[in-house]
């Protein structure tokens, strides 16, 4: 067992940390942070655990001196938290981790898409792949990156237990323009223009349910994981 | 055990001691406090844990640098200082001498009525 001394004898010590870490992530502190200050603190009572024990102490009573010289939760807690330098973005501007950036991100991958499939066609010579490629980017855009978008948004609101308003608000917003954005493409014929296009209109009431329940999987997945 | 709290008067003064014995080696957080412990004579004793969250700022300052390294099967984080750290110990050096003796002449000075 790694944690060796300061994990016997009391069974507070993972609920310690444990609470620390949530306490800590709760407040906005950057998750990368909070691993490395509580793997820290936990090193620090192993080895205030140790030379308890090196000074003739049980078990027991050495780590009861360690846990109150390392500090208790309030005291290691409050620096994190007080500082602002700490806080993820995510806790400081939740409006753009959460609503701002998806929502520019999926208007640049869809300009993306755009440039590149009109350079790669000139007059009169489209590639022959051009029409799987058109093809391709319209389920991209209007179900892979929307879907993928809201699980990052997801993933970055329950890692950080993140209030649900602003990913929520983040989630609907790339879902419905997902559901609205649509990419009609004309391949040129000879004597015949192309186009390509990007065309906002009313979301299929379908497209629009699939795209949310695939966007909101994974909060479901996770609340019903919390229970069981 | 009862453990005394760094006073309000004292607010910079864990930050100096840390930034001087990173000046002469390398640390980890342990190793640190204990050193603070020893050259204090106990006198100034904090939560031990409350040196990690000052170190990384440090850190992240560019006051101190960090280095991983495994121990005894155990990974542990080194501090040391830099060259800004440097500068930003021989400044908050230079004020802590400066208030010392302004407090110091101010204790020295006889009240009269």
């Amino acid at each position: 067992m790694k944690r060796s001394a300061a994990c016997l004898g009391c069974r507070c010590v993972p609920d310690l940390f444990n609470t620390l870490k949530d306490r800590l992530i709760r407040a906005g502190v950057r998750p990368a942070n909070v691993s490395r200050y509580v793997a820290e603190l936990r090193d620090h009572l192993d080895d205030l655990a140790a030379e308890g024990i090196a000074n003739g102490l049980d078990n027991a009573t050495a780590q009861q001196q360690a846990l109150a010289r390392l500090g208790n939760i309030d005291e290691l807690a409050t620096p994190m938290i007080a500082d602002r330098r700490f806080q993820s973005w995510a806790s400081a501007i939740p409006w753009a981790v959460f609503l701002l950036v998806p929502v520019l991100g999926q208007i640049a991958i869809m300009a993306g898409t755009i440039f590149l499939l009109t350079a790669a066609t000139s007059a009169g010579a489209v590639p022959p792949w051009f029409g799987a490629a058109t093809i391709a980017a319209q389920y991209a855009i209007g179900g892979l990156v929307p879907v993928l978008t809201a699980w990052i948004i997801a993933a970055i609101a329950l890692r950080q237990r993140s209030r649900p308003i602003w990913p929520m608000l983040g989630i609907g917003a790339v879902v419905c323009i997902g559901a609205m954005l649509h990419l009609p493409v004309v391949i040129p014929a000879p004597g015949q223009p192309g186009m390509i296009a990007m065309a906002l209109m009313l979301p299929a009431l379908a497209h629009l349910l699939a795209l949310l329940g695939l966007a909101t999987a994974p909060f479901f997945l996770n609340h019903s994981k919390a229970r069981t | 055990m009862k453990r005394e709290t760094v006073p309000n008067y004292l607010n910079g003064v864990p930050e100096l001691l840390v930034l001087r014995l990173l000046k002469d080696q390398e640390m980890y957080g342990y190793e640190l406090v204990q050193a603070i412990r020893t050259a204090t004579g106990e006198a100034i004793v904090f939560g031990e844990g409350v040196v990690y969250p000052m170190l990384h700022m440090l850190e992240r300052e560019d006051a101190l640098q960090s280095r991983r390294q495994t121990v005894a099967g155990r990974s542990r984080i080194y501090y040391t200082l830099t060259p800004a750290g440097d500068k930003r110990l021989t400044q908050a050096a230079t004020a802590w001498t400066r208030i010392n003796e302004a407090v110091g002449g101010v204790l020295g000075v006889p009240v009269r009525a």
